[in-house]
């Protein structure tokens, strides 16, 4: 049996954890609450960028989106990854899909869990970025400029982001996702309308024919940029909410660990105390018959 | 029937208004007015200012690059940071402006990478579309 001192250090050590691992749900939460915050505000922008784009692709434009980037050539692969750990499996998930990526790939590591891994592996690490909690849109526009400089310079065929989608608070899915060039526009159209829930049309009625300034051409030309960019915003915002619903689960889970172990851990000291207890009784009964018979 | 207008950003909606008399662009081939009954138009934006009428008093607003819908009366802006006159800090904006060109200047001797130039060089681009804003409205 255990000293009854060091049993109660144990308590409040382990309490000690408990109040922090606590601490760290409650955080996690409420930055959760930020991040859906923010795609909430992102909706006006989204809508009107759909819009704009089935406008443009209606003109029977052919979508030039990354039309530019050569048939054959290196995948550009951006990973948002997380800055900090005790995330449960969020992060292994995410690795298991980079692993499952056995082409020749350049990667951009959003996050320095996902630098570190794609260093370690040998991989080819172009660069890596660092994301705040408060996703910002210029945060993310950096790196959506930083990619589609790179991409422009030649050897890259596909730009694609591996983010880990945010279905639920249980759930979570790493998604690889294909943002130039974009042959399925259509879906993806119908993904982001879904995700902002944009059922509505918000478009003004006007059946006159459209005028495009200065040309429509143009006006295309510089489509995918936004474009690019609302789609890293939308999916940094989800890792983000992904990151911090599975930080809040697994502090959860650690939460409820400590105060089980508290439990057990009182269990013992207090059997530790009897003990001590009954043995100290013992000790006297025995002085006083020797006592008596003496 | 007055026209409507809303400023659109990633943050949200950043001004609206639906009951406007006229509305000036800063198009990418020069600046366009437009009125109510204007043929449906979309056209590409430079950073500049938006100068909005209304029952003869004006209001402005600075706004980064961008995309303008008219469609129905329905003016809507699309771009990426907006912000009114009256909000527009010169002094910060002039210490934001140098401050790019200056950290521009550094990264092209070092060679810095090309995110961090794209990302000052929309900060200066914005913050001197907020100066010529306020400039004129003086």
């Amino acid at each position: 049996m255990k000293g009854m001192r060091e049993i109660r250090n144990r308590i409040k050590a382990v309490k000690g954890t408990g109040q922090i691992t606590h601490a760290m749900e409650l955080v996690a939460a409420s930055k959760m609450k930020r991040s859906q915050n923010a795609a909430e505000s992102g909706r006006a922008f989204a809508a009107l960028l759909m819009d704009l784009t089935e406008l443009v692709a209606t003109k029977a434009v052919d979508m030039g989106v990354g039309r530019s980037l050569p048939e054959t050539g290196k995948r550009m692969i951006i990973v948002f990854s997380t800055e900090k750990g005790l995330c449960g499996a969020l992060n292994t998930n995410l690795f298991k899909a980079i692993s499952e990526i056995k082409d020749d790939a350049v990667y951009i590591a959003v996050g320095s869990r996902a630098a570190r891994f794609i260093a370690r592996t040998g991989r080819n690490l172009l660069a890596q970025f660092k994301m705040s909690d408060h996703v910002s849109f210029k945060e993310t526009r950096a790196i959506a400029e930083f990619a589609m400089k790179t991409a422009g310079k030649g050897g890259i065929c596909t730009i694609e982001v591996l983010y880990t989608m945010y279905i639920n608070t249980l759930k979570q899915e790493p998604t690889l996702v294909k943002i130039a060039p974009l042959d399925n526009l259509d879906w993806y159209i119908a993904t982001m309308r879904k995700a902002y829930k944009l059922d509505t049309e918000t478009r003004p009625a006007d059946n006159r024919p459209i005028q495009f300034e200065p040309s429509p051409e143009e006006v295309m030309a510089e489509l995918p940029a936004f474009y690019i960019k609302q789609a890293m915003y939308h999916m940094a915002l989800d890792a983000k909410a992904s990151e911090q619903s599975a930080r809040m689960v697994a502090m959860k889970a650690a939460s409820e660990n400590a105060d089980a172990l508290v439990d057990s851990l009182t269990l013992e000291y207090n059997k530790a105390r009897q003990d001590q207890i009954t043995t100290e009784i013992l000790e006297l009964a025995a002085g006083a018959q020797q006592e008596d018979d003496m | 029937m007055p026209l409507s207008l809303e400023i659109v950003t990633p943050d949200g909606v950043a001004w609206h208004d639906a009951d406007v008399d006229s509305v000036t662009l800063p198009a990418k081939d020069g600046e366009i007015d437009i009125l109510p009954g204007h043929v449906p138009l979309i056209t590409i934006l430079n950073a500049g200012m938006v100068e909005v009428s209304q029952k003869g008093h004006r209001q402005d607003l600075a706004i980064d690059r961008g995309y303008a819908r008219c469609m129905g009366d329905v003016i809507s802006v699309l771009t990426e940071a907006a912000i009114e006159v009256e909000h527009i800090d010169t002094q910060a904006a002039e210490e934001a402006q140098a401050q790019a060109l200056r950290a521009l200047e550094e990264a092209k001797k070092q060679k810095l990478d090309d995110s961090e130039i794209e990302r000052l060089e929309a900060v200066a681009r914005f913050a001197l579309a907020q100066l010529i804003a306020k400039g004129r409205h003086k």
